[in-house]
This record gives structure tokens, C-alpha cells and sequence, in this order.
């Protein structure tokens, strides 16, 4: 099943994201190119995340001893402490799979069959709210969520098995003047919706 | 001018921020906090009577606390009026506001980094659950800077002596067992910061490659 792990807006120029989905880490980050890259969180030499690694605009750096890993592809293209070596080929992190759509990342451990929200009936381009980061596990959010009745479309991203983060759009988007008071109003909504939940943990 | 520092200080590193990025030259007097406790021998009590770094001496003024030092040296030295902008009463009221949010940030995320590394006694899941409530409350704040097109704690379309208060405390949270992967907002505004010209790390803090600080 798709979920989604970040917005677009999460990925600004030459930025890594750092996502967790259903407790597996993720480095994410937009090439510039306009790929979108999800990987496991992990230097493959010594496990050092690639969160805060360097992201080049065509490769991933590892802060530690400088593994860079190739746009796309994952594979290690340069090893500092052997400049005169290509990497094995079997030198590749692992990735994990990826959509753009709805101006939400979405990802999978296993790739799914299908595209992501696909029973939601969504503009292309909605407005998308800020995720809110809860605290509590993803069903009792989920039930919360759906208790409110609220005139959006939400998701609920289970980050681990205690915490989750809501997700939602509006759609179609609103007049482009009326964004930043809806903006605010559902964080005030999903915030409070959120410290329901954490207060009954 | 003369800076009493120790490496791994944070309220330290406030201050070795804004003298790189305005380009001061100084000499620093390192004072070794642990394990040799050099900050309580008499001398530097003489300086400094709480034993704390930073200390600041420009000629014969000596300045304590790394936000007085901060206003001190972006009053003083910064010709273009933008890190502590003394003719805009609303920007300063702001910047104070988040000084003392700064000042937050060290007693929660940063006593817990000094619990785990320099073992300070504290109560460590307090000091951290504090961190959190800040963090949540940051970027929120970040998130909607970012959506009306500022990128930096204070509206001033520039960074301040805020942003480089806020930020080791930020940075080094990890050292203390506190997560940022919940604080995406806050997580781009400290590439923006590590962006900044004139830029230094400390240990445990790793630099940002070239992109995009807004």
C-alpha cells in the first residue's frame, strides 16, 4: 500500500528529507534533475545516515568518509580512500519505491500495485496542508480522523508503531488568496486533533 | 578583542558564528571545562564569576552570557544594521522574544546533550520532553515563515542574532538523544543557516553542501 512520507514542499533545492515509514528510515532527496530519491538510511560503509549527507544535485555524500552514491541508480560512484577504484557494481543502497503525485511523496516497503489514493477522486494539484507529527499510533489517529468529518482529504503516515503523521489535502485547491487562512485553520484543526490523541496515550 | 571559549560550548559556538560571519578579528582563550575544570580556577572566576564560557574582552569591557555578547558585537561591528537592527524597535522586540526561546532551547536540548556527553546531572527525560515541546512549537513557526516567504526566525527578510542563538542548541540535539526527524521546517532552516557566508562547524556539527538559503 502507498503512503505518504513527505510533501513536495519538503524538498527544496539540494535539501535531504528524512522520512520513517512503519519504522524504516528513509534519505530523500530531489536530484536536479527532479528525481526524487528514497533510500534506506544508511551509509552502506559504516551506517552513518544519509539524512545528513550532502546532496550535490547529482549525488548523495556521506558526511563521514565522503561514499557518494549515484542519482537514480544508488550504486557507490566514488570511494575517497580508494581514488584509483570504481566501486563494485554490488556497492548499491537499497531504494524503495517512489511517486510524485498530488504534491505529496509517496512510498512503499514493497512495491504496490496500483497508484497512490487512487479510490480519492483528486485534483492534481491540491492544496497541501502542513503534516502534523503525532505521538500516538496511526489506527487510533485514523479513528479520530474520521470521527471529525472533516471537508479533506487526510492520511494518516504510520511512522512506527507509536507515531504516525497526519497528512492532508484540500481539493481542489481553493482560491490561491484563501490558502494561508486555511492553512492556519487546519493546523489549529489537526493540532488539536493530535493532542486529543497524545493525551489518551 | 579576546574570546574565553571551550570547543565544545555551545553558547560558544553563538558567539564563534556571528564573529566568523562578520569577519571580527579576535584571538580566543580556550578554557578547558572538562574534565580539567579549568572555567572555576581563580583566574577566570576573577572574568567570569558563575565560571561560564563565553566571556568576551574588547578592550577593557568584559561581557558575559553569549546573548549580551551576541547584541554587544552586531550593535558594534555590524555596518550594515542587519543582525541586530537597533533603529527597528518591533525587530528587536522580536529577536529578544526568540532569544529567550534560544535561551529554552539550552536548558531542555541543551543540558540534555551536556547529560549524555559531559555527564551534567539533570532529569534527563524532563530535559528532553522539554526539547520536543520547543521543537514542535519551532517548526510550526518555520513552517508558516516558510509559507509567507520568510526564511528566518524574525520577519526581517534576513537572518539575525536569533537564528545563530537558536542554532547550536538545534544542531547539536542529537548529541543529547533528541531526534529532529519530526522537524522537516526546522530541518531546512538549519541548511539555510549552515548556508550563511562566513559559516564555522564545531565537533559534531557537519557542514551543508551549496544551495538554496532564500
Amino acid at each position: 500500500m502507498w503512503h505518504p512520507i513527505a510533501a513536495s514542499h519538503d524538498l527544496p533545492f539540494r535539501h535531504v528529507f528524512h522520512a520513517k515509514l512503519l519504522d524504516q528510515e528513509f534519505a530523500v532527496w530531489r536530484a536536479d534533475d527532479g528525481f526524487v530519491n528514497i533510500w534506506q538510511n544508511r551509509c552502506l560503509h559504516r551506517g552513518v545516515r544519509l539524512s545528513i549527507g550532502i546532496n550535490d544535485g547529482q549525488e548523495l555524500k556521506c558526511q563521514y568518509h565522503g561514499w557518494r552514491y549515484a542519482n537514480r541508480t544508488a550504486g557507490c560512484t566514488y570511494i575517497p580512500a580508494h581514488p584509483e577504484k570504481a566501486p563494485a557494481r554490488t556497492i548499491t543502497n537499497r531504494i524503495f519505491p517512489c511517486v510524485e503525485r498530488y504534491g505529496l511523496i509517496w512510498s512503499a516497503l514493497e512495491a504496490p500495485s496500483g497508484e497512490p489514493a487512487a479510490d480519492a477522486k483528486l485534483d492534481e494539484n491540491p492544496l497541501v496542508l502542513r503534516g502534523i507529527a503525532v505521538r500516538a499510533p496511526a489506527p487510533r489517529v485514523t479513528a479520530l480522523v474520521e470521527s471529525a468529518n472533516l471537508p479533506a482529504t487526510i492520511f494518516v503516515q504510520p511512522t512506527d508503531s507509536a507515531s504516525c503523521v497526519i497528512r492532508g489535502l484540500i481539493s481542489p485547491a481553493p482560491d490561491p488568496a484563501e490558502h494561508a487562512k486555511m492553512l492556519r485553520h487546519y493546523n489549529d484543526v489537526l493540532s488539536a486533533l493530535r493532542n486529543a490523541a497524545e493525551q489518551r496515550a | 578583542m579576546t574570546l574565553y571559549d571551550y570547543a565544545l560550548s555551545a553558547d560558544g559556538y553563538k558567539v564563534r558564528l556571528l564573529l566568523g560571519m562578520l569577519g571580527i578579528p579576535h584571538t580566543t582563550h580556550f578554557v578547558e571545562l572538562y574534565p580539567g575544570r579549568e572555567n572555576h580556577a581563580a583566574w577566570f572566576r576573577n572574568i567570569s564569576p558563575l565560571g561560564e564560557v563565553p566571556v568576551l574582552k574588547d578592550d577593557n569591557m568584559i561581557l558575559r552570557e553569549s546573548h549580551a555578547i551576541l547584541t554587544y558585537l552586531a550593535a558594534s561591528y555590524d555596518t550594515r544594521q542587519c543582525w541586530y537592527p537597533t533603529s527597528d524597535p518591533a525587530l528587536l522586540g522580536a529577536i529578544t522574544q526568540w532569544l529567550g526561546f534560544a535561551h529554552r532551547l539550552g536548558e531542555t536540548a541543551g543540558v540534555a546533550r551536556l547529560h549524555d556527553s559531559l555527564f551534567v546531572t539533570t532529569d534527563i527525560d524532563a530535559a528532553r520532553a522539554g526539547a520536543h515541546r520547543l521543537l514542535r512549537m519551532l517548526d510550526e513557526h518555520l513552517w508558516f515563515a516558510e509559507q509567507s516567504g520568510q526564511n528566518w526566525l524574525c520577519p526581517a527578510g534576513h537572518p539575525t542574532i536569533a537564528d545563530l542563538a537558536a542554532f547550536p542548541p538545534v544542531i547539536l540535539s542529537e548529541e543529547g538523544g533528541v531526534s529532529r526527524q519530526e522537524y522537516p521546517a526546522v530541518r531546512r532552516w538549519c541548511d539555510r543557516v549552515k548556508r550563511l557566508p562566513g559559516f564555522t562547524i564545531m565537533p559534531g556539527v557537519f557542514p551543508a553542501g551549496p544551495g538554496w538559503i532564500g
